[in-house]
């Protein structure tokens, strides 16, 4: 599933000539010609080395005691093209970032042979055995994405990391695609398909569920084999419960003070992960897939998480664990299998209709009480509406765009849910208010022309 | 002539009386040793409190003088005026907080172990109905100064005076002038105690017991309603009678001892970590490990914010994100453990606690226990120290420096419940210390009270009590608007005057 990660160590500079991919832009209208000087100027992806000098990396690294974090290979799985399979890469290569091979895979074996003719002919497999990988569709760029931004066996971000500094991680496709500035052209690509935007959304909640799954998985077996070993264990991991069940200010105007309700049948447990319980929740709402006996759905995968991992979350015994696996396998298979459904579908639809989301908040309230909740259920809403018109680089060519009044109030709903200067948390953050003006967006058809 | 006679007599009496007392509870003591764990259950009767709760309504008939012959403080209206004496409504359905709690948590207060065992006057036969729970009251004189049916008649009798405390304590009257002792009976409930029960569990927060503030045992004495008298306060003669009778362990100052009670917090707190991790495993299935109640409230509970103070403050030895145990009175406490002569590193002095805690989130209960004795050789040495000291000459010097310790550690304080304590020091360091002029002292102490809401919204006895808030409130809501860089500079001192000017600056004026 997940790219071989081996990556070219020539780096993104062998790509990035004038005559090649770093062109100038002005006047130019092959993107093709200025694809490195976009990601060069534009992508964060490119600084994502650089970031590692920053006085707050070096601080975390500091805490961590991981000495420098430039040189850690902790912070370098992510943050440039090296890994543990590979022998140190030279700095120029560092310097990357998250270069050209991260994504388009080692150009060793193709660097040459993808400037010729011959390479029109090729097919995408013939490509692949090269080592370039396609990235075409919408699928394939998911799972570029997740072994970073969700995380896997090798690379986390664990709470030890995010207490020293590191934001958290909150992945959802749909959006990191919209405001990605993009170096390719559409025409041909995914982004010509006609539910591209639905498409993205549907297509990556189930392979970041499935991601997700896993590296809970990953913990989980980690955690017992160390639990049966009697070894230090991080065991519960913190990263993988709501943060700011504990990380509020305690008094009155506490996030979660609100109507004077808890959030969860236990008083003083968090729940696990809202972020990717609301994905669930909505995945299976907005897109609903068949599933097969003795399978979960999404939406009941992520609540049977729930019910394993919430009462008495921060005792670590083997009964415990052994649960947990067996839920987070449970999500492992759901989300592969809607996931692969929906790819085969020829059409992508989200309902994301007042009455169906109405229908969904009202079915379980309190997974709908977490500003995650909120921005989940934000994030399909402009996914089926094509998204605000001031958010991202992205234009759609090939479909309606959704009314001036439904972007208008889109971008009121997404600015709502901005944290208070100052703050890293949803202070003040209501949920009522949130579903009121929700309510209150003119949604487009649930299908559209 | 015929007084002093009478006098030695009853003293005599009394002295006799205490080595019968003595004699019998080592009798007792020898019998369970001799028995141990081996009798089966049921064939020992239990063993009974030496002591009967007598109830107040008897101390009441003579405590309620303004000028008695045998006390001098209106003790009775000053315990009426006193938050204590209304702890027990608290467990009352009628208030709000109090049934969304029950609601949350599937239980009644005043039936339930935890709650009646803070919030009640503990009596002899343990109700289970909730009736008597509330009716039986709040906490009231014998709470602390122990049950009253030992000490009733003898402590009538004039020669009680000449009593040493452990003698008093041998009728049942605990020793609150010891500050040791003190610190511990009001931490048993301020922090917590496993083995009476007085624990508030981290569901019972979440349903919405109130955040327990950080526990100043002087300043918290003296926000209550002081209703007794430093023995320094009391008549020369008197003074010279307790001097006789061993009264010595009162403590030289009020900022000796805060540093105590600072000490002995850390202490209980580190003990309530290591009597869960025991009552663990022993696999008591109503205790489960972790505890999260015993942990620091705001490692976890604090608002993330950009840029982060808490990453600033690093995280010592600890991994970052794991949870740490209570850490408010640690900057205090390493300006007492500076005193007693000590490393002020409560950090190293923690180290095997730390590695437990790092060792997995939370720490495993096995490991807690063992890791809090060498903490425990260590802080009991600095309390031993500071609990040794005298009102003597050198008082004046020695809490000069101690007033700039403080000083010196609040301009590096991180947080407000730290600072809350190392004000609270500072403030009873200079309300008594002649070596700042009383304008700076003043003015510092003022500075100090307002920044950090130190004042204790209903004014301490004589002044009438006001409908305030309750103290945990204004501390909840004056902490997040805290600005840390102010608190640091408002601990700045200048340097102390040339001339001394002595006298006490009453913080709250001292009981008629």
């Amino acid at each position: 599933m997940r790219p071989d990660p081996v990556v070219n160590a020539l780096g993104a500079a062998s790509c990035g000539t004038t005559s090649c991919h770093g062109g100038p832009k002005a006047g130019n209208h092959d993107v093709q010609s200025f694809a490195f000087t976009i990601w060069m100027n534009d992508d964060p992806h490119s600084r994502a080395y650089e970031v590692l000098h920053e006085p707050r990396s070096r601080r975390m690294a500091r805490l961590l005691g991981l000495g420098e974090a430039h040189r850690a290979r902790e912070c370098l799985a992510c943050h440039s093209m090296q890994n543990e399979r590979r022998e140190p890469l030279p700095p120029e290569v560092l310097a990357d970032g998250v270069g050209c091979s991260s994504c388009h895979g080692d150009s060793t074996q193709w660097q040459q042979v993808h400037t010729l003719p011959e390479w029109k002919r090729l097919s995408i497999a013939e490509r692949e055995a090269l080592g370039y990988r396609d990235l075409g569709s919408v699928a394939t760029r998911i799972n570029n994405c997740l072994p970073c931004h969700v995380g896997d066996a090798s690379q986390e971000v664990n709470h030890d990391l995010i207490a020293a500094g590191h934001p958290r991680l909150s992945f959802e496709f749909a959006a990191y695609q919209r405001l990605w500035p993009r170096h390719w052209t559409p025409s041909g690509k995914a982004e010509s398909q006609p539910d591209f935007t639905e498409r993205s959304w549907a297509l990556g909640q189930a392979a970041t569920l499935e991601a997700v799954a896993k590296l809970l998985e990953v913990r989980a077996e980690r955690a017992a084999a160390d639990v049966a070993a009697e070894r230090p264990h991080r065991w519960p991991e913190f990263a993988e419960f709501d943060c700011y069940a504990c990380h509020k200010a305690l008094g009155p105007g506490s996030y979660t003070a609100y109507a004077g309700q808890f959030q969860n049948p236990y008083p003083g447990q968090p729940s696990w992960q809202p972020w990717y319980v609301a994905a669930g929740r909505l995945l299976e709402a907005a897109a609903p897939t068949a599933t097969a006996p003795g399978t979960p759905s999404v939406g009941t995968g992520v609540v049977d998480i729930r019910r394993a991992l919430e009462p008495d979350w921060s005792v670590a015994d083997k009964e415990r664990l052994d649960r947990v696996l067996l839920e987070a396998r449970g999500l492992v298979r759901a989300a592969r299998q809607a996931g692969q459904e929906l790819e085969s579908r020829d059409r992508i639809v989200l309902d994301v209709s007042h009455d169906r989301l109405d229908a969904l908040v009202a079915s379980a309230p309190p997974e709908w009480r977490f500003w995650d909740a909120a921005v989940q259920t934000l994030l399909v809403m402009e996914a089926a509406g094509g998204g605000p018109a001031r958010v991202g680089t992205w234009r759609s060519t090939t479909h309606q765009p959704a009314t001036v009044d439904t972007r208008q109030a889109l971008e009121e709903l997404r600015d709502s849910l901005r944290f208070p200067p100052g703050t890293d948390s949803p202070q003040g953050f209501s949920p009522v208010r949130f579903n009121r003006d929700r309510v209150a967006v003119p949604l487009p058809a649930a299908e559209r022309p | 002539m015929f007084g002093n006679s009478f006098r030695r007599a009853t003293l005599m009496s009394l002295r006799t009386q205490v080595v019968r007392l003595l004699a019998a509870a080592s009798i007792v003591c020898l019998g369970m040793v001799g028995t141990g764990r081996a009798a089966p259950p049921g064939d020992e009767p239990l063993p009974r409190p030496a002591f009967r709760y007598t109830g107040a309504d008897l101390c009441v008939k003579c405590h309620r003088s303004e000028q008695g012959e045998w006390c001098d403080v209106a003790t009775t209206a000053a315990w009426r005026h006193d938050a204590h004496s209304r702890s027990h409504l608290a467990l009352s359905s009628d208030n709000e907080r109090t049934r969304a709690m029950e609601e949350a948590l599937g239980i009644k207060a005043a039936a339930t172990a935890s709650c009646v065992a803070c919030h009640t006057h503990p009596v002899d036969e343990p109700a289970v109905d909730e009736e008597t729970n509330v009716l039986h009251g709040g906490i009231s004189c014998e709470t602390c100064h122990g049950a009253g049916s030992g000490y009733l008649d003898p402590h009538m009798q004039k020669s009680w005076r000449f009593l040493s405390s452990a003698e008093k304590e041998a009728f049942g009257m605990h020793d609150l002038r010891n500050p040791v002792a003190k610190a511990r009976n009001c931490l048993s409930c301020h922090v917590g105690e496993l083995a009476t029960d007085r624990v508030i569990t981290h569901e019972m927060y979440a349903a919405g017991h109130p955040p327990l503030p950080a526990f100043e045992m002087e300043a918290f004495g003296v926000g209550m309603g002081r209703h007794w008298k430093r023995v320094w306060e009391k008549s020369p003669q008197v003074q010279e009678q307790a001097a006789k009778a061993g009264y010595a362990t009162e403590g030289a100052s009020e900022l000796d001892r805060s540093l105590v009670g600072s000490l002995v917090a850390l202490q209980e707190s580190v003990h309530l970590a290591r009597d869960y991790a025991a009552a663990a495993e022993l696999d008591a299935k109503d205790r489960p490990w972790p505890e999260l109640a015993v942990y620091d409230c705001q490692a976890c509970h604090h608002a993330l914010a950009v840029p982060s103070w808490r990453q600033e403050a690093g995280y010592g030895q600890l991994v970052p994100g794991r949870p740490s145990l209570v850490r408010w009175p640690r900057r205090l406490a390493a300006v007492a453990f500076e005193q007693a002569g000590m490393s002020t590193d409560v950090d190293a002095l923690l180290a095997p606690v730390v590695a437990v805690l790092n060792s997995r989130p939370f720490g495993p209960a096995d490991g807690m226990r063992q890791a809090t004795d060498a903490f425990d050789e260590q802080i009991n040495h600095a309390i031993a120290a500071l609990a040794r000291r005298r009102r003597d000459d050198t008082l004046a010097a020695r809490e000069r420096v101690a007033i700039e310790q403080i000083s010196a550690a609040g301009q590096n304080v991180g947080d407000f419940e730290s600072a809350r304590l190392l004000a609270w020091g500072l403030i009873h360091g200079l309300s008594s210390n002649g070596d700042w002029s009383g304008d700076v002292r003043a003015r510092k102490i003022a500075e100090l009270t307002a920044m950090l809401a130190l004042e204790f919204p209903t004014p301490a006895y004589p002044s009438p009590p006001t409908q305030g808030k309750p103290f945990w409130q204004t501390s909840l809501a004056a902490a997040p608007a805290t600005d840390i860089a102010r608190v640091r500079a408002a601990f700045e001192l200048p340097p102390a005057a040339a001339t001394p000017a002595p006298g006490v600056i009453e913080i709250i004026p001292t009981p008629r």
